[in-house]
């Protein structure tokens, strides 16, 4: 089985060591971490790409024809919804967001996500990819909104910027199978907790559900397959998404 | 400077974001005898509300609408007891938070915001509230509106919580209307969970929740 993975980055390492072990050949493009914070143009870029591939198949260019398209991204926020591809079902694991999927489950991140309520999770691929939240310096948040805003107000942004640290209990850090040392990150998490005052908590990640998406296994209890003409919608319970026939 | 003047100049210091500027001219307009009424509707009110619309149309960000409401309330403050002196009432009473579990409040505080520049007391539970503490403190007020945000689609299902618990209540049932938004709320999931309102901006959630108070 071949297939076509378009993944964020903050997958990078999981994703590339366990296409080393897929069974499946596989393709892949990257999106750039973050995009979840403009949810509209991530569901753009990922529409472009599924037409990409798509369009190569209609003319002939498409070297390696997957037989789906498999999607490392949870529902974040809807950016995964209305995707569609003309000639090859989608498959896309049925999280709320890529923390179910370092997990290894989405009854595991709803359980600990209850059991750890005021949590901010951190993974490896985070600190990888993107500034941390709360790491940066309080100093140079401020400096810039003076700039931009003005001196009067420079302090009641900041205010308003920093004001969610304290409605936080915990850091929960999610280890990954995929890294060789989790050491060094564990030891960043651990120091923003501490700076912060909030309690610190590690979890063992698990890479399984990831595996058997890129292993071309697609349980349909864990993993959405999307046939092809047909599009993603979120589904509003805990299946969290479904596909329609998209209409004429 | 007329008193037309004045005010457009309250408005725009106002849309700048810049509070002690709005202060000392809502200051100068009541020395010069313009009420305390419009100087909040011609002023204060009407710069909010232009900055609600660029808002809604991304032609300002996050940072500008909070400084524009830090210049609202500031001036408001100097108002307050002009205000209650010439009886201005309050338009309705909104019981606003983020639900439980979910910690994000920058929308949420926005919409409140918004709601307040429609001269509507807005009562703030903050983030992570439960069903019963959304019903328990709209009784305590006697509120027309709860308000509901969510983020997250993990813990948008508390939504439905705070419909069920309001439709199960004969004291609230009908009278108490349930409004949600967020980020991952739509109209579909309004209608889904028997909500009555859901609005995509804090612009047409502000009027939206007015129009509610007004029609009861
Ligand atoms: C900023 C942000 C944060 C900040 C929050 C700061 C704060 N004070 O709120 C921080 C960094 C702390 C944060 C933390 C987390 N976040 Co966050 N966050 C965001 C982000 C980028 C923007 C949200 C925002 O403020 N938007 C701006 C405001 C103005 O928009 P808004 O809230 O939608 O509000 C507007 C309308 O929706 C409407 N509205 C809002 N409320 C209401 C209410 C009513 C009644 C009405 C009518 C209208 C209305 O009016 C508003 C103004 O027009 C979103 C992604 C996105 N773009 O949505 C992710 C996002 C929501 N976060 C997400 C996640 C996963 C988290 C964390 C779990 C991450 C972690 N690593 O731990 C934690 C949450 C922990 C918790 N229990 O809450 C995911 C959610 C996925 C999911 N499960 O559904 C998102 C979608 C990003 C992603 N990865 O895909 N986050």
């Amino acid at each position: 089985m071949t297939l076509h993975i378009i993944a964020c980055q903050v997958f990078y390492r999981e994703v590339s060591f366990l296409a080393s072990q897929s069974s499946c050949t596989t393709t892949i493009t990257w999106m750039p971490q973050g995009m979840h914070n403009t949810p509209e143009l991530l569901q753009k870029a990922l529409q472009l790409e599924i037409e990409k591939l798509d369009q190569a198949y209609e003319s002939g260019t498409l070297r390696q024809v997957p037989n789906a398209l498999v999607l490392c991204y949870g529902l974040c926020s809807y950016g995964v919804a209305g995707l569609s591809s003309r000639h090859f079902p989608l498959a896309l694991p049925r999280t709320d967001d890529c923390i179910g999927i370092f997990l290894g489950s989405q009854q595991r991140y709803l359980r600990e996500f209850e059991k750890h309520p005021g949590s901010l999770w951190l993974t490896n691929g985070w600190f990888e990819t993107d500034a941390v939240p709360a790491e940066k310096d309080p100093a140079a948040i401020r400096a810039k909104y003076a700039e931009e805003y003005g001196e009067e107000n420079a302090d009641f942004l900041l205010e308003q910027d920093q004001a969610w640290i304290f409605h936080y209990h915990a850091c929960s850090y999610i280890t990954s199978p995929a890294y060789r040392k989790n050491a060094s990150f564990q030891e960043r998490a651990r120091a923003l907790a501490q700076r912060n005052h909030w309690d610190f908590y590690t979890f063992n990640g698990d890479n399984s559900l990831l595996f058997r998406l890129l292993n071309g296994e697609f349980p349909e209890d864990e993993i959405l397959l999307c046939p092809p003409g047909a599009k993603i919608f979120p589904s509003f319970d805990e299946k969290k998404v479904c596909w329609k026939a998209e209409k004429a | 400077m007329d008193q037309k003047e004045l005010l457009a100049e309250i408005s725009s210091w106002l849309q700048k974001g810049r509070m002690p500027k709005v202060k000392e001219m809502v200051t100068q307009a009541l020395d010069e005898g313009i009420s305390a009424k419009d100087i909040l509707e011609e002023g204060l009110l009407d710069g909010m509300s232009v900055i609600g619309e660029k808002f809604k149309n991304n032609e300002v960000f996050v940072p500008e609408v909070l400084i524009a409401a830090r210049a609202m309330n500031g001036g408001v403050e100097i108002l307050k007891p002009y205000l209650v002196e010439a009886g201005v009432e309050t338009k309705g009473t909104v019981v606003i938070g983020t639900v439980k579990g979910d910690l994000h409040d920058i929308g949420k505080n926005l919409v409140k915001m918004m709601m307040e520049g429609k001269g509507l007391n807005v009562i703030d539970l903050g983030v992570d509230v439960s069903p019963e503490q959304f019903v328990a403190t709209a009784k305590e007020n006697n509120a027309d509106i709860i308000s509901c945000s969510a983020l997250l689609t993990t813990t948008m299902g508390e939504m439905k919580n705070v419909v069920d618990l309001v439709k199960a209540d004969p004291e609230l049932n009908g009278k108490v209307k349930v409004m949600i938004g967020g980020a991952p709320v739509t109209e579909a999931y309004c209608q889904k969970i028997g909500a009555d309102c859901y609005t995509s901006d804090a612009a047409s959630a502000s009027d939206a929740a007015l129009a509610f108070c007004q029609g009861a």
